[in-house]
């Protein structure tokens, strides 16, 4: 069974198309990289997948519920770090993780054991009692991660989630993603770092300028790479998305 | 609706009404004109003829901006309401909780002051009670369905977009004057009767049947509508 079905996805701006009929199905207990460069359309994607932009056309399902029929029960199955994190900003991050939580239906007594778990896990106890406005951006991004696992869910939509991150956190982070997905989650995951991305994911797809491109298995991709005397994953993904003719350096620096 | 999950939403609301600037100046504004008012009567009177129903018309059309823009009293919170499993009535209902208990406050405190100052009596407090009995709903009735169809934003990073720039303001004031005016016309014409105080109960239904039709309706546009209000914050 598919967690992602995500069909004839259309999305546009000004009648020009960001997003051109994108048809994506991500398995369950699937470690998904959805990858692209920058303006490709991943973030559009995901802003749809979470209900913030409406579709032109087409049709998402998330774990077997129509998105635009179905509001509530697939949102208590899902986290969702998005690239630019939403908070309460004059919440401390204890209230935040203990709201989140809350909304989640988690019992009281649940909340509070795992707020303080992910917040020693985050190496955020100095800053638990302080509002999210006075957080750095890494911090942000640990807060919006600690919420988004605070309730276990069965899908992660995770949009640039190790963006400014630190090394040791980011390998904790992975470390209990990959714990996750042992355990049957599905994670859809963007990021620029394709070297995560690599050790990571199980499926792979590219999208370039709203049209998929590449969409194989980990496996397969390693054959492909071989096959095609690529040095890895990095410069298969160049090869796909930089056109042949791209200026490659600036003339005042040849 | 859960009922716990409208407490716990209802709470952070009261949160941010402690930590918020901008709350905090929506309210304490009535509180100083009121006080202001004292002041420059000599603490034994409020000028401009001002009494408890003044007072209250006041409170009404200053904290407009409260309950005619329900989504967006902090910044991006509507994008994160729709990121929850939060019912559209819990959310509806915890933000109209939120706008009566602020309204309902500001009321409080300025009248306690002006009892313990004897500056009115018992017999217009209740009836200044009566009239925000039947007022009240149909403004947040209304305002529900206003914050739909008139989302007002964030125009910079954290400030708001000045609610006195919206193009609607002199029809939105005209509206909300005018159930003030009427409301006002029918507790006058009944208070000094005591048998025409009875009169008073249908009219409390009403008000809260016009109330609870308007919010089933703001429930069903508020998803229908999602994706403009989104735009527009």
């Amino acid at each position: 069974m598919n967690a992602i079905e995500l069909i004839n996805l259309q999305k546009e701006f000004k009648k020009e198309a960001v997003v051109k009929n994108l048809n994506l199905n991500v398995r369950k207990g699937a470690f998904f990289g959805f990858l692209g460069p920058n303006g490709a359309g991943k973030t559009v994607t995901i802003n749809m997948m979470v209900g913030l932009l409406k579709p032109t056309s087409g049709k998402i399902n998330l774990l077997g519920f129509d998105i635009d029929k179905d509001e509530i029960e697939h949102k208590r199955k899902i986290g969702i770090v998005l690239d630019r994190p939403l908070f309460f900003e004059r919440l401390t991050g204890k209230e935040y993780l203990h709201f989140v939580g809350r909304m989640y239906d988690l019992e009281k007594r649940t909340v509070e054991s795992r707020t303080e778990e992910l917040l020693e896990f985050f190496k955020l106890q100095g800053k638990k009692n302080k509002f999210l406005e006075t957080y750095s951006a890494g911090m942000k991004r640990k807060i919006s991660l600690a919420a988004t696992l605070i309730h276990n869910p069965d899908l992660l939509i995770l949009d640039e989630p190790f963006e400014s991150i630190d090394a040791a956190t980011s390998r904790l982070i992975r470390n209990n993603l990959e714990l996750m997905v042992e355990k049957g989650a599905t994670i859809f995951l963007t990021s620029h770092i394709l070297e995560i991305v690599e050790k990571l994911c199980s499926e792979i797809a590219i999208i370039n300028i709203g049209e998929l491109i590449f969409k194989s298995s980990a496996e397969e991709i390693r054959n492909e790479i071989i096959k095609e005397g690529y040095s890895d994953l990095e410069d298969l993904f160049l090869n796909l998305v930089v056109p042949d003719k791209e200026k490659e350096s600036l003339s005042w620096l040849e | 609706m859960r009922i716990k999950k409208v407490g716990i939403f209802y709470l952070r609301e009261i949160k941010y009404l402690l930590r918020d600037n901008s709350l905090r100046i929506s309210f304490l504004t009535p509180i100083l004109i009121t006080a202001l008012s004292l002041w420059t009567g000599g603490g034994k009177r409020l000028i401009f003829g001002f009494n408890i129903f003044h007072i209250l018309i006041m409170i009404l059309l200053v904290d407009a901006e409260i309950y005619t823009n329900q989504f967006s009293s902090i910044k991006e919170e509507f994008r994160i309401y729709l990121l929850f499993p939060f019912s559209r009535l819990s959310l509806i209902i915890s933000k109209n909780l939120f706008s009566l208990s602020f309204v309902l406050l500001q009321f409080i405190i300025i009248s306690s002051g002006l009892l313990v100052l004897g500056l009115f009596e018992i017999r217009i407090f209740v009836k200044a009670i009566i009239y925000f009995v039947l007022t009240f709903p149909l403004l947040m009735g209304f305002g529900n369905l206003i914050s739909i169809y008139f989302p007002r934003g964030f125009i910079e990073d954290r400030k708001r977009q000045p609610f006195f720039s919206s193009f609607f303001l002199p029809v939105l004031s005209l509206i909300i004057s005018s159930i003030l005016y009427m409301i006002f016309s029918i507790v006058n014409s009944m208070i000094n009767n005591p048998y025409k105080l009875f009169l008073i109960f249908p009219f409390v239904i009403l008000s809260l049947g016009i109330y609870y039709s308007l919010l089933k309706c703001s429930v069903d546009l508020v998803w229908k509508r999602r994706f403009y209000i989104l735009n527009r914050l």
